[in-house]
């Protein structure tokens, strides 16, 4: 997981997402422990207001859930329930500005077709 | 609470130069004591010396002198108010004082006790109430002297500390024209001006003044020890006024 | 806890105005950056507050008491100032011995681990030390007196990259497990963006921003393009400086973020340092 100051996603947005990425990578199991707002917020150096900004996110969303005295851990199901969410946000993040790239540069359906058969090939 | 934390502090800070004082005079009067039991048993002469008091007046002015800056950024870095640094420091003056007064009066004791008549001692008591100390008694004579002693140090650490303020306050012209020009004006305008002018009348006055204020011809010790603690009341009056406005400069 | 007012303060040294009806609170459990130019007013403004300099006029409270002379309230404070003012044949141990002294909830075993990692050796005397260690004797004393409001004026002065990271990280620890208001003067906008929650402008001794950090520099962004499409896109906004590159020109305006791309502009984000300097630069654009 890595913060980037310049980026436009807001630093929260970008722990939050972090998260996710190492829950779905297996780094944290499902009913294991996340590492603390503490811990967080000194790796990366970022105000610890903004750590738990971003957890929250995740608290929100179901995807971790707070044992009182002890920390924050993931639930269960939470991967599944990423891939889900994840998988609506592809299409926005992924697809919608493919086709407007595509746009501009004057390719056409099928040509991006033929892209991704070529991409999948590899 | 603040204050004792402070009191502690400034304590601490004067403990070391105390102890060196105090080891030092000690050493000496030690000296002059075996010598004095030396000389006496060779030659059967006795020793007069002169106590430490005059020492202690001066190591306690210089004390006064030393007592502001240093203490002024401490106290400060750490919380301290002015008005709290300004009772702590009188405090500190008067256990200063206290401690050497005590001190001078138990090592005096010690050598009388120890040399009996082969030593005599003479120390500001003696010499300013020279009269009145003949025709009292000695215990009554000790307990004035240790009231004197105690504050006219008093009186001469406050004014250590006023001088040190005056040229805390002042700017780098200020200190150069108080620095050449009171030192001028006492040695050479003020003596001139009330020779020539006034013929010596001013002086006159003046020594007339310190005459009754000391007690001197009257033989009255305690004309002398309430001068003293007037002046320490004043001269503390206007280190507070110096003190509560000045800043904190590196 | 109610927080630090200041209240309408001015400060003036012969003809020039250090602060000028300076107004600003400091609440509770928050990280603050003060940030200004030289001589923009931050260490006058915070000397005032802890009773180092007294105000021509205006008042200063902290917790609805003044601060002014006041005892029970300076120990409530602590500022770790760039000037040093132990003296100069005191030992860094006892340095801290009489930290804790004043301040009971000074953490002594804290202040010797820390010690440890910047490899102080508590020795040595204050007028041994060079800059970036007598920044580190005072910067390890703030982190460890425990008060509820501390200052740290150009705590990394002298510092290396290394230890400066360390100090970051420490604050931020600090400041996690035992929340209190802690207010960062500093030159160094870029690496503290991160860090401090709301942020404090002062320029030639007025306040010119007061707001939490997500909200200036969410009020701020960059385009650039060519100069022609990008002075067509600035008309009628706040443009609060521009850098012109051959024909390549990017103006920086203070707003809210177009919603919609523009053709042949990029839109990026102004990130706080580049914000500050164009707010507080002498020359328009």
């Amino acid at each position: 997981m890595n913060i980037d100051f310049n980026s436009e996603k807001p630093i929260f947005m970008q722990i939050a997402e972090g998260l996710e990425d190492a829950i779905l990578a297996g780094a944290f199991e499902e009913e294991g422990q996340i590492p603390s707002i503490t811990e967080i917020s000194v790796m990366y150096k970022i105000n610890p207001a903004t750590a738990l900004k971003g957890i929250n996110i995740l608290v929100d969303s179901g995807i971790v859930y707070k044992k009182r005295g002890l920390g924050m851990f993931v639930k269960a199901g939470a991967v599944k329930q990423i891939k889900e969410i994840r998988k609506e946000k592809f299409f926005e993040d992924y697809i919608s500005s493919l086709i407007e790239e595509a746009g501009k540069l004057g390719l056409k359906e099928n040509d991006i077709k033929e892209m991704i058969e070529r991409g999948f090939r590899r | 609470m603040n204050l004792r934390a402070s009191y502690k502090y400034q304590l601490a800070d004067n403990k070391k130069s105390m102890i060196i004082y105090m080891s030092i005079i000690v050493a000496i009067t030690l000296f002059l004591y075996l010598a004095t039991i030396f000389t006496f048993s060779v030659n059967g002469v006795t020793t007069q010396f002169t106590s430490m008091e005059f020492a202690s007046v001066i190591f306690l002015f210089v004390t006064g002198l030393c007592s502001f800056k240093d203490n002024f950024l401490m106290l400060t870095q750490n919380g301290i108010s002015r008005k709290t640094m300004f009772v702590s420091s009188i405090l500190n003056f008067v256990t200063l004082s206290g401690i050497l007064t005590a001190f001078g009066a138990i090592l005096l004791l010690l050598v009388k006790l120890l040399a009996k008549e082969n030593i005599l001692s003479t120390g500001m008591y003696e010499t300013v109430y020279s009269v009145r100390a003949a025709s009292i008694s000695g215990f009554l004579m000790n307990v004035e002297s240790i009231i004197l002693n105690f504050c006219v140090f008093l009186m001469v650490i406050g004014i250590g500390y006023l001088i040190t303020l005056i040229f805390y306050r002042l700017n780098k012209a200020g200190k150069i024209a108080v620095g050449v020009g009171v030192p001028v004006f006492f040695t050479m305008i003020f003596p001139l001006f009330d020779f020539f002018v006034t013929g010596n009348r001013i002086s006159l006055a003046i020594g007339r003044f310190l005459n009754c204020a000391s007690g001197f011809s009257s033989q009255n010790p305690y004309a002398g020890i309430i001068s003293s603690i007037c002046v320490f009341a004043i001269v503390s009056g206007l280190s507070w006024l110096l003190m509560r406005r000045a800043v904190v400069k590196a | 806890m109610s927080g630090i007012e200041v209240r309408n303060v001015t400060k003036t040294y012969g003809r020039t105005v250090a602060l000028n009806d300076v107004s600003i609170d400091f609440g509770e459990n928050k990280i603050y950056g003060l940030l200004g130019r030289n001589g923009a007013g931050k260490t006058t403004l915070l000397n005032i507050i802890n009773n180092r300099l007294f105000a021509d006029s205006g008042r200063v409270f902290a917790d609805g008491e003044s601060c002014i002379e006041n005892d029970k309230v300076q120990s409530k404070m602590y500022l770790m100032s760039e000037k040093t003012y132990y003296p100069e044949k005191m030992k860094v141990k006892d340095v801290y011995k009489w930290t804790k002294n004043f301040y009971p909830d000074f953490d002594m075993d804290y202040a010797n681990q820390l010690a440890v990692k910047f490899s102080l050796d508590t020795d040595k005397r204050v007028d041994s030390l060079s800059t970036g260690y007598n920044s580190i004797v005072k910067l390890i004393a703030a982190l460890c007196v425990n008060t509820p409001y501390v200052f740290f004026d150009e705590p990394v002065l002298g510092l290396d990259a290394n230890y400066r990271d360390l100090f970051y990280r420490l604050l931020i620890e600090k400041y996690s497990i035992n929340p209190c208001t802690m207010i960062l003067s500093t030159h160094l906008i870029g690496e503290v963006s991160g860090v401090v929650e709301h942020v404090v402008i002062i320029n030639k001794g007025r306040i010119i921003r007061n707001e939490s950090t997500e909200k200036l520099l969410s009020n701020g962004y960059t385009i650039t393009g060519t100069a022609a499409k990008v002075d067509e896109f600035v008309m009628g906004k706040n443009v609060i400086g521009c850098d012109v590159l051959g024909g390549l020109k990017t103006a920086y305006i203070l707003g809210e973020h177009p919603v919609m791309a523009c053709e042949g502009i990029e839109i990026s984000k102004m990130d706080l340092q580049k914000l500050f300097v164009k707010l507080t630069n002498d020359q328009e654009a």
